[in-house]
């Protein structure tokens, strides 16, 4: 018995350890894009291991947004999550897309 | 140049006429509207060429819920859409709707105690990839991205008669996209779908002087555009807390008929006619008239998912041969028939005597 509390209060300091020695940070990327008709944006916030960022991190949020230049007027605006990231397509005038996206590079 | 015209009737009433004769003879009236949005290279470089990633430009984006998982399917070339309408002889037109897509990417996000249901065929895929989420509410989560030279969806709906309603599991979802009845024509605030989005139409608008085209077609004027008024909605796919696959902050619905005879001749987006086959939302570009509109600057063209054939006509019934069995009991049956036959003139002849 002695030994069982031994070991799993040894896999808590390892695993305190490992927890202690992650550092998180947190950061958003923005993706844009725009022409003649109007503009587009993307926005994901990411929460990552300052370590391994690439690895262990998450997507702590996903929005999207937009508007029309001009006489342009938006018909529609929605946000499309995708795995690491997001896409924003914003409408204009019933049939032009303007598509912006942002993604958090990952291996 | 083919001109896309009914001259006679109003569409509907050819429909409703030609069914009630056709009934009646063992005929049966069918309608068929295929449209298309096509891929266009000149207008894939030009928006590259502007910035854009060649991913983001597609022939048409939809949410499709196949057997209650919903997947993002984006569609690089051509995407075709065929209605074949039917009529039921009761009130209510069948629609089979085919949607053909090529060179397409599909995406779904699912529990990990859940497996992706295909609506595909296997020997389609070109590259299958999973991806674990790194969302903090969906840990267990699992992405699945599929691409796939060719899907195909299929579906059928009814349309009821007498106001336009499609109609799925005995579900009202709104008026049939398809045609605008021009005994009962769209009105603005008139309501244009119930199910699951609630829509209105917001404004409505009849361009008595310009045409529009597409590759060799030319749909005359008058062209009547409905539009609907704003709405919201939210797509989540539907285990645990719900991952929210789309978030449509605005949408609007725009539809361009042949005012003439009510068919659609051109839309960007879907409408009651895909949400009951589980398209739950849809944008097209036809990329050979976006290049004429946006790089030529000629706003002659007709957009999104364009009205590329209409066929309309009656055709035959199934009919199913029998061979007259050559037994004895067929002279039986002659002669007892001879028999009722001249019984039936004798006793004429008596009466006459009479």
């Amino acid at each position: 018995m002695k030994k069982l509390v031994a070991v799993l209060f040894g896999l808590l300091v390892v695993a305190t350890g490992f927890a202690a020695a992650t550092t998180w940070a947190v950061t958003s990327v923005r993706g844009y894009n725009s022409d003649s008709y109007g503009y587009s944006w993307t926005e994901i916030g990411v929460k990552y291991d300052v370590q391994h960022p690439y690895t262990n991190y998450y997507i702590t949020y996903r929005r999207g947004g937009g508007g029309p230049y001009g006489d342009h007027k938006v018909t529609g605006l929605r946000v499309i999550a995708e795995p690491n990231g997001a896409e924003t397509i914003v409408t204009i005038d019933g049939y032009h897309n303007i598509v912006s996206s942002a993604g958090w590079l990952y291996i | 140049m083919a001109k896309h015209r009914l001259t006679c009737f109003p569409l509907l009433v050819a429909i409703l006429m030609v069914s009630s004769l056709a009934g009646a003879s063992g005929l049966s009236n069918y309608t068929s509207l295929t449209y298309m949005a096509s891929r266009y290279n000149p207008y894939i470089h030009y928006r590259v060429s502007q910035g854009d990633k060649p991913d983001w430009i597609t022939t048409s984006l939809m949410i499709y819920n196949y057997s209650g998982v919903l997947y993002v399917v984006k569609t690089h070339n051509d995407t075709v859409i065929r209605f074949d309408l039917s009529d039921e002889n009761n009130g209510y037109i069948l629609s089979h709707v085919q949607i053909e897509l090529n060179n397409v990417t599909v995406m779904t996000v699912l529990p990990k105690d859940i497996r992706p249901p295909a609506f595909w065929n296997e020997t389609e895929v070109l590259s299958a990839k999973t991806e674990k989420s790194h969302d903090p509410d969906f840990k267990d989560w699992t992405w699945y991205v599929f691409r796939l030279r060719k899907v195909t969806i299929t579906g059928s709906y009814l349309i009821r008669e007498a106001d336009m309603q499609v109609i799925k599991d005995g579900k009202a979802y709104g008026h049939t996209m398809l045609f605008d009845n021009p005994l009962h024509p769209l009105e603005n605030g008139s309501t244009f779908s119930m199910y699951p989005f609630r829509t209105v139409v917001g404004r409505v608008t009849v361009d008595n002087k310009n045409l529009k085209r597409w590759k060799n077609i030319t749909y005359y004027p008058p062209l009547k555009t409905v539009v609907t008024k704003e709405y919201s909605f939210n797509l989540t796919q539907p285990f645990g807390r719900g991952y929210p696959i789309e978030i449509v902050q605005m949408a609007t619905l725009i539809y361009t008929f042949d005012a003439s005879d009510g068919k659609l001749v051109f839309t960007p987006n879907g409408g009651p006619d895909l949400w009951a086959v589980g398209v739950l939302s849809a944008s097209f570009s036809d990329e050979y008239a976006l290049y004429q509109v946006e790089v030529r600057h000629d706003d002659s063209y007709a957009v999104g998912l364009v009205l590329k054939s209409f066929k309309t006509g009656v055709k035959k019934s199934n009919t199913v041969s029998f061979h007259r069995p050559n037994v004895k009991t067929a002279y039986v049956f002659y002669g007892a028939l001879a028999v009722l036959l001249v019984t039936a003139g004798t006793s004429r002849v008596k009466k006459l005597r009479r």
